[in-house]
């Protein structure tokens, strides 16, 4: 027997399970709570957010909060373990196409009429001091968490949750999905599809998993025009524009989610290359071309 | 419209042969290095195209490269408890 809420948070429908129903409210109020510092300390669209406080940093040192520590060293990781595909410092490419405030706002406007592509600054210059608490960005870089921030949440959702509850959770953030505590005996059913808010008989595939992280990427839902053309947010960081989308959709199952969502935003990033990318790194993973072939990787079930 | 993004495709196509060639020149001078010093197993599977992370940030490529051991997930056809999906 489980039991459920779900709820919008952070741009999302977020969602949490738990295999105790009496731990629901009690799993729900640690979740809110943990979204609410995460916000605070990632959000690119609050003008008091931590994240929005470095844009006036000028490339001095700031110091930071641990959670936002936290986070910036998990974009990092992500940007090196994807020899740079993915990339948080493209906070300044994003808002060159137009995506410089929440997406409901970006995709009800016009966009711009012209746009000038800006790459990626580099991941790699970025300075971050874990040990002092402070992180240096050249001037005029901006950060973009989203790639990372969301899964690197449901993780730490997941295992607060369970830590205060005593029971298996599952924590679902717009589709980044972190299991920990004990899943039920079939495992944690998870339909994987193109769009988070499908229903759960949307057209796709249902695993189960019972410990790690699930995360999908996918071109088909944040979309937006600029430049007169139709663009979506996954974006090539040497050039700043989205990437040619060889796969619409990927899903990946990893250790935890935040290694998971890195693995299936670099699969849209490498496009053809993704598949021998994943293998080698034994990655268990589903990727749906644009016309809706399917191809799996890393003993992910057919 | 096309025209001028055409141009600014062209001039990122640019910086990106610009930072390839400069990754190049920076792989071919480590293998030398490591050559000379007697330490070309030291290189392991990273390519010269690989970005050597900054003690900066408190990485190294081997610290950077996904963990294996968890288990793949397995084929379910029951009621999903969730959706995965793009966001």
């Amino acid at each position: 027997v489980t039991a459920e809420a779900s709820f919008e948070a952070i741009g999302v429908r977020a969602e949490v399970l738990v295999t105790d129903p009496s731990a629901l409210a009690t799993a729900v109020d640690v979740v809110e709570t943990e979204l609410r510092a995460i916000d605070v300390a990632c959000s690119r669209f609050r003008d008091d957010s931590e994240l929005a406080r470095l844009r006036q940093a000028n490339g001095e040192p700031q110091e930071i909060s641990e959670l936002l520590c936290e986070a910036i060293a998990v974009a990092l990781r992500a940007a090196a373990a994807t020899s740079g595909a993915v990339d948080p410092t493209v906070g300044g490419s994003l808002k060159a196409l137009g995506w410089d405030r929440d997406f409901t706002l970006v995709r009800s406007g016009a966009g711009p009429a012209q746009i000038v592509l800006v790459p990626a600054a580099g991941w790699q210059r970025v300075r971050l001091d874990r040990a002092a608490g402070t992180v240096t960005l050249p001037a005029g870089v901006e950060l973009d968490l989203g790639a990372t921030a969301k899964a690197f949440a449901a993780d730490r959702c997941a295992a607060a949750a369970t830590a205060a509850c005593g029971c298996g959770v599952l924590v679902n953030l717009g589709g980044d999905v972190a299991v920990a505590g004990p899943a039920p005996k079939r495992g944690w059913r998870i339909l994987v599809t193109d769009d988070h808010r499908a229903s759960r008989t949307a057209p796709g595939q249902t695993v189960s998993v019972t410990s790690g992280g699930l995360a999908t990427s996918s071109t088909t839902v944040r979309r937006w025009s600029a430049g007169g053309v139709e663009r979506h947010h996954i974006l090539d960081p040497r050039t700043g524009l989205p990437v040619h989308e060889t796969w619409r959709t990927v899903s990946v199952a990893a250790v935890d989610c935040a290694w998971a969502n890195t693995a299936s935003t670099a699969a849209i990033a490498l496009g053809p290359a993704a598949p021998r990318w994943l293998e080698e790194r034994s990655l268990p993973a589903r990727l749906v071309a644009a016309d809706g072939s399917v191809v799996t990787t890393g003993g992910w079930p057919a | 419209v096309n025209a001028q993004e055409q141009a600014q495709r062209r001039v990122a196509a640019n910086r990106i042969a610009l930072r390839r060639l400069t990754f190049a020149l920076a792989g071919i001078a480590a293998a030398a290095t490591a050559v000379f010093a007697g330490l070309a197993s030291a290189t392991g599977n990273h390519s010269s195209s690989s970005p050597v992370v900054s003690d900066g940030n408190g990485f190294s490529n081997g610290a950077s490269s996904f963990p294996g051991g968890n288990d793949a997930p397995s084929f379910s056809s029951g009621t999903p408890d969730s959706v995965s999906g793009g966001s």
